[in-house]
């Protein structure tokens, strides 16, 4: 064996049952030789010893598999939101809770610009949680009357735009559009609801669009991943993979050793021109092949519905609390049907999004059909969001070789919202249902979305967990999950549904020497604490990235 | 620049609309695409008429920011300006939730056309997992469209048009066959088309004709508006009223946008009409 690295640790845990625990990590050529006590790992022959992680807890890098580049790339911008949030350069932003803290630091934001007619874009800013109050131009027009300023929403369906900033794009004096709001005298309040009226900001929005697609989001993100233990991400269809140029771009920035972590990109079922869906999954696969060991192309993300908070989720009877129309399909049920059969034929990887249960039924009866006509018993196809999943559904799921992704965090961010304005108590109980999953047999991990919610497994895994609400309620007790159980879906689970159980997700001979390091062990700890845990640094196929 | 919206089910027509219509167009078109997979809008076609087909994404922005209307509207204000931008919708979209977009910079709504295949629409709206996408996609519509008539049954054909008179009572319905219909109802008048009150018999049976009649104020142009047959699928031009004020007038079906008219001529309405 040639010279290797031997990392020791407080404690290894390998997420195997059959070596749980070892003392180091023996690593070479980005991949794992053994974990073990070091005097087992030394008889491979001569290493270094390196005591970085001394003492650390490590685990495997977890794996998120399913993120957006929107959280390397919101970061062009500063955070205004209500819940303290981490950067990638390490600073914690402090949740802002009032329209007036908000105001102030926009003044702070704004007197750090030098040019005073300099546009500012800001996000994150969510009055759910301001008790209704809303934020209009007046309010920003006192942070500045010649600056355009643009206060991007969290909910990505609204923006308000200061009174600079609707001269300059030339609609101050009043417009006619639908979702953009009056004053008596005709001349608009600010807010611009729903994408139509917020691309008014043109220049704003044309900022946020480049800002998506610029290279230095890709390494944003990867110190974000770095900061969160994340070894793997995943990218959910937000990028165009379709178009080559992009492919390429992800290519250069992300497959370096230096990268702090792995990328698997998925291509949108809506994306591209393709004359059928055979000659969509042609160019997936073709795609595939393009792949490095850090950058993966290859699987296929639909979205099937919207938003549950949004009220666009396909939901079955009785719907959604206050009677409201059901909400939208984004792909028409029988092109997807056409689309699963295709891809699941030529064996593609496929996850859908599916927030509520109606679009679980598509996906169920359509998997079903799919199994008959090309049975393939290891698919891994994946219910991603699986928010109003039904014990039945998910029983139906286990028969047919689901996976779901749950979306953990909406306990914390939107479950007093769902309990009380969207689904009422007895279903916001059961959303998002990790014991329901794992009693009914369907393998799962949990998922931030990010930027939906912040890119951060151990805060995510608090989620599940604990179901704590933002206002302090726990949501649905026996839907919470052991910390063993979560810290599975963070790791070798969440590998098993990208298909790279093999490489990643738990530690042993012969895998990529992927792995998070701890200053505690989420084991050990009181599990209403586990988002608290440090993450001291990661390695990624041997390299080590330290958070300092 | 004004915008069509095509809509209508997964499998109503749309894109042989699209494809009728880029044979036999003098406009300069762009068309925008939204359903991925069913893309059989003919090549040669397209090259010929517009400059390319240009792709919307699904989705709201929380899914994709950079996708969808803002670049492909952004695209088109960067071209030559087309003469008319169509839109073909997903066979799933809501036309209410896209019409905004026809309104932003530089673009202005022309109307809704709601494709409605006669044959096929018993079984949409009898499903629940489809029943409300389609009543939402009809009772949005300016003009229906009725497609496949030839090939469905007198007794569904009648359920068909009972369903859209319940949904889009005010809306006109044109009868779509091979794709067919004219331009002149589907888009509105072209500068070049020679305006005579003239009896059309093919594709779709439909009369021109240009009212020049005195108005007294506003109020009465409306009321006159209000009163039109159910079988005007368009009216269009500029009229004086006997107190001076001058209108501009754009009728398509259930949709009508009565605004002051700057400019001083004044050369009548052009009344379309089907039946």
């Amino acid at each position: 064996m040639k010279p290797f690295t031997i990392f020791t640790a407080r404690r290894v845990v390998t997420m195997e049952p059959a070596n749980p625990v070892g003392e180091a990590v023996a690593v070479v050529d980005g991949r794992i030789l053994g974990v073990g006590t070091v005097e087992e790992l030394s008889r491979w022959g001569d290493h270094v010893v390196d005591t970085t992680f001394a003492d650390a807890v490590i685990y495997p890098g977890f794996v998120e598999a399913h993120s957006h580049q929107l959280e390397g790339g919101m970061w062009a911008f500063e955070y205004v939101g209500f819940f303290d949030r981490r950067g990638p350069d390490g600073v914690v932003r402090p949740g802002l809770t009032s329209i007036d803290a908000v105001v102030e630091r926009l003044r702070d934001l704004s007197d750090a610009i030098e040019d005073p007619s300099e546009s500012m874009v800001v996000w994150g800013f969510d009055p759910i949680y301001l008790g209704g109050e809303r934020m209009m131009a007046h309010h920003l027009d006192a942070v500045s009357e010649v600056r355009p300023i643009c206060v991007f929403h969290a909910s990505g369906h609204l923006a308000t735009v200061n009174t600079a900033l609707m001269v300059a794009e030339g609609f101050a004096d009043g417009i006619e559009m639908e979702g953009v709001p009056l004053d008596e005298g005709g001349r608009p309040l600010g807010e611009l609801q729903e994408p139509a009226a917020m691309s008014l900001a043109r220049t704003a929005m044309g900022r946020i669009a480049a800002a998506m697609n610029d290279p230095a989001a890709i390494d944003r993100l990867g110190l974000l991943a770095r900061r969160a233990g994340c070894t793997t991400l995943t990218e959910l269809g937000a990028v165009n993979v379709s178009r080559p140029d992009l492919r390429q771009m992800w290519l250069d920035a992300a497959s370096n050793d230096d990268y702090p972590t792995r990328i698997v990109m998925f291509h949108n079922g809506s994306h591209g021109r393709y004359a059928s869906h055979a000659e969509l999954v042609d160019a997936v696969v073709t795609m595939a092949a393009e792949s490095t060991d850090r950058v993966r192309f290859g699987p296929v993300k639909i979205v099937l519905d919207g938003s549950i908070q949004g009220f666009t989720a396909r939901l079955n009877w009785p719907g959604y609390l206050d009677d409201r129309p059901n909400g939208l399909w984004l792909y028409t049920p029988e092109s997807f049907r056409e689309l699963v059969l295709e891809c699941h034929r030529r064996g593609v990887l496929l996850h859908v999004h599916c927030n509520g249960d109606e679009a679980v039924d598509l996906f169920i009866e359509v998997m079903a059909e799919a199994e008959r006509l090309h049975p393939q018993p290891d698919h891994r196809y994946t219910v991603q969001h699986c928010q109003l999943t039904t014990p039945s559904q998910y029983r139906q799921m286990a028969a047919l070789g689901m996976n779901a992704n749950i979306f953990a965090n909406h306990i914390f961010y939107w479950g007093d919202q769902h309990r009380d304005l969207t689904v009422g108590p007895e279903r916001a109980k059961r959303m998002d249902a990790c014991a329901t999953a794992a009693r009914e047999g369907v393998r799962f991990s949990i998922h931030s979305d990010a930027s939906v919610t912040p890119l951060g497994h151990l805060h995510t895994m608090w989620c599940a967990v604990n179901r704590l609400t933002a206002t302090g309620h726990v949501l649905g007790p026996d839907e919470r999950i052991s910390v063993d159980q979560a810290l599975r879906a963070v790791t070798i689970d969440a590998a098993f549904q990208l298909r790279m159980d093999h490489e990643i997700g738990s530690l042993h001979a012969g895998k990529l020497a992927d792995m998070v390091a701890l200053d505690a062990d989420p084991a050990d700890v009181d599990p209403v604490t586990i988002a608290d845990i440090g993450v001291v640094g990661t390695v990624v196929g041997g390299v080590v990235h330290l958070n300092t | 620049m004004p915008v069509t919206l095509l809509a209508g089910y997964l499998g109503a027509g749309k894109t042989t609309v699209v494809n009728q219509l880029l044979a036999s167009t003098e406009r300069r078109l762009a068309i925008l695409v939204n359903d991925v997979g069913q893309i059989a809008v003919d090549a040669e076609l397209l090259s010929r008429r517009t400059d390319g087909v240009i792709e919307l994404t699904n989705g709201c922005v929380c899914c994709s920011l950079a996708g969808g209307f803002v670049d492909a509207l952004e695209e088109i204000r960067n071209r030559p300006r087309p003469d008319h931008v169509v839109i073909e919708l997903s066979g799933v979209a809501e036309p209410a939730r896209i019409v905004p977009w026809a309104s932003t910079a530089g673009f202005r709504l022309d109307g809704v056309m709601t494709l409605v295949d006669v044959d096929q629409i018993a079984d949409r709206h009898g499903h629940p997992r489809t029943r409300d996408t389609v009543e939402r996609q009809i009772s949005a519509s300016d003009v229906v469209l009725r497609t496949k008539i030839d090939l469905t049954s007198p007794a569904d054909a009648s359920a068909a048009d009972e369903l859209i008179a319940r949904l889009a009572p005010s809306a006109p319905v044109v009868d779509v066959v091979d794709g067919i219909i004219d331009e002149a109802l589907l888009l509105g008048v072209y500068r070049s088309h020679a305006v005579a009150e003239t009896a059309h018999p093919v594709p779709n049976p439909h009369r021109v004709e240009v009212v020049d009649r005195p108005f007294e104020d506003r109020d009465g142009l409306d009321r006159w508006l209000a009163q039109r047959s159910p079988e005007v699928v368009r009216i269009k031009g500029a009229v004086r009223c006997a107190d001076g004020s001058l209108w501009r007038v754009d009728v398509v079906g259930a949709r009508q946008r009565v605004v002051t008219d700057e400019r001083p001529e004044s050369n009548g309405l052009v009344v379309i009409s089907v039946g």
